[in-house]
C-alpha cells in the first residue's frame, strides 16, 4: 500500500496511530484503566494479544529511555512516514488531545528511529 | 501546523486529523465542542467523521458524531476553512438499523449521503470514503485471504459510478477508501482511469505496529 500510496498519490490517512491508546503503555502490566477505551469495551480485542504487549512494552521503554513520551514517540514516528497524508488521533480527554497534537512539534533522532526499525524486526505486525 | 497536499486535489491538509469516533460514546457533546475548539484553534483542519460513529456502533447513537460535529459547523461557519471527512458504511454484523444493512449500492449510497449531509448541517463533504469494502477480503485485522468464487457483491463499478454522481452533484468534493485493499484500491483507480470517474484521493487505513 506505500508503493501505491507514493505512485498514484493516493496518500495514507493512517488511523489507530496509538493502537486504542496501547502504545501510550497504560495498559501494561495487567492495568486495565478506568473509562479506558478497552476495559470498557471487551470486544476491542485486536491490540491486547500476548505479542501486542510484548511489543508495546518494548516501545514503551524506548521512549522512557530517550526522554519522550511513549504517546508523542508513536505519533511522531507515523507522522515522519513519508507514505502519509494525515495521521488521525483520538483522545477521550483534553489532555490526551494535547499531547497528541503536540506530537507535530516531535522530531525522533535517527538514532531512535533505528530502534524503532529494530523492535519492528523483533516483534513484525504482531496485532495485525 | 505543516499540511500536506490530499492525494492530486488542491486540498492542504493538517499532519494530524482529528478523529471523532469516541464523540457520542464515550464523550459527550460538550466534550467534543471542547476538542474540536481546541483543535481548530491549534491550527488543525482536517475532522474525519463516519454515519456509522460513534463506535462500538449501536442503533441508539448512530449518528451522534456527525450530529455533534454539525451543531458544531453550525455555530462556527467560516465552513470552507475546514476539510470534513465521513465515510458510508459498507455491509456487516449487527448494523441492521442503518437502511436494513447497509451496502454499497447506488441507492444506499446516495441515501447515505443525504443523510450525513443533514446531521453535519453542511452542503457538502470535502472527503467522502467507502468505510470498508462490500466484498469479503481481508481488513479489521483479518488475516490469510481465503477466496469465495461464488460470492455475490456489489461491483466496484456500481459504488464508483454513485460516487462521480455524488461528486457531480457537489455534494462530494473528493473520494477516499477505507480499509481497502492493494487490488480494490487500484480496481478504483483502473476504472477512475477508463470511465472519467473521480479517481480515490486517499486511503484510510491502520498503521498501528
Amino acid at each position: 500500500m506505500a508503493e501505491i500510496a507514493h505512485r498514484e498519490q493516493t496518500g495514507l490517512l493512517a488511523y489507530s496511530p496509538l493502537a486504542f491508546g496501547m502504545l501510550s503503555g497504560k495498559y501494561l502490566g495487567g492495568k486495565w484503566p478506568e473509562k479506558a477505551r478497552m476495559t470498557l469495551y471487551e470486544r476491542f480485542s485486536r491490540y491486547t494479544s500476548g505479542r501486542g504487549m510484548d511489543a508495546t512494552r518494548a516501545y514503551v521503554e524506548l521512549a522512557e529511555q530517550n526522554g519522550l513520551s511513549p504517546v508523542q514517540m508513536a505519533l511522531a514516528y507515523v507522522n515522519s512516514r513519508s507514505f502519509v497524508t494525515s495521521n488521525i488521533i483520538g483522545a477521550t480527554s483534553m489532555e490526551q488531545l494535547r499531547e497528541n497534537i503536540g506530537s507535530a512539534q516531535v522530531t525522533l533522532s535517527p538514532e531512535v528511529l533505528e530502534a524503532i526499525e529494530s523492535i519492528h524486526q523483533e516483534f513484525t505486525y504482531p496485532c495485525p | 501546523m505543516q499540511t500536506r497536499k490530499l492525494g492530486k486535489t488542491d486540498l492542504d491538509v493538517t499532519l494530524i486529523c482529528l478523529g471523532t469516533m469516541t464523540w457520542g460514546e464515550q464523550n459527550t457533546e460538550k466534550e467534543a465542542l471542547e476538542q474540536l475548539d481546541y483543535a481548530v484553534n491549534e491550527g488543525i483542519n482536517f475532522i474525519d467523521a463516519a454515519e456509522m460513529y460513534p463506535v462500538p456502533p449501536r442503533a441508539e447513537t448512530q449518528g451522534l458524531t456527525e450530529t455533534y460535529l454539525g451543531n458544531w459547523l453550525a455555530r462556527r461557519g467560516k465552513r470552507d476553512d475546514l476539510v470534513i471527512a465521513s465515510k458510508v458504511a459498507g455491509p456487516g454484523n449487527g448494523l441492521k438499523y442503518l437502511r436494513n444493512g447497509p451496502r454499497l449500492t447506488r441507492d444506499h449510497i446516495l441515501e447515505a449521503c443525504d443523510a450525513s449531509l443533514g446531521r453535519l448541517q453542511t452542503d457538502y463533504i470535502d472527503l467522502y470514503q467507502v468505510h470498508w469494502p462490500d466484498r469479503s477480503t481481508n481488513f479489521f485485522g483479518k488475516l490469510g485471504y481465503e477466496h469465495d468464487p461464488e460470492e455475490s457483491f456489489t461491483p466496484i463499478e456500481e459504488t464508483l459510478e454513485a460516487l462521480d454522481e455524488l461528486v457531480r452533484s457537489g455534494k462530494v468534493r473528493h473520494i477516499g477508501l477505507s480499509n481497502e485493499t492493494p487490488w480494490g484500491t487500484m480496481e478504483y483507480l483502473r476504472l477512475a482511469g477508463e470511465k472519467g470517474w473521480p479517481r480515490v484521493a486517499s486511503i484510510r487505513i491502520p498503521i498501528t505496529f
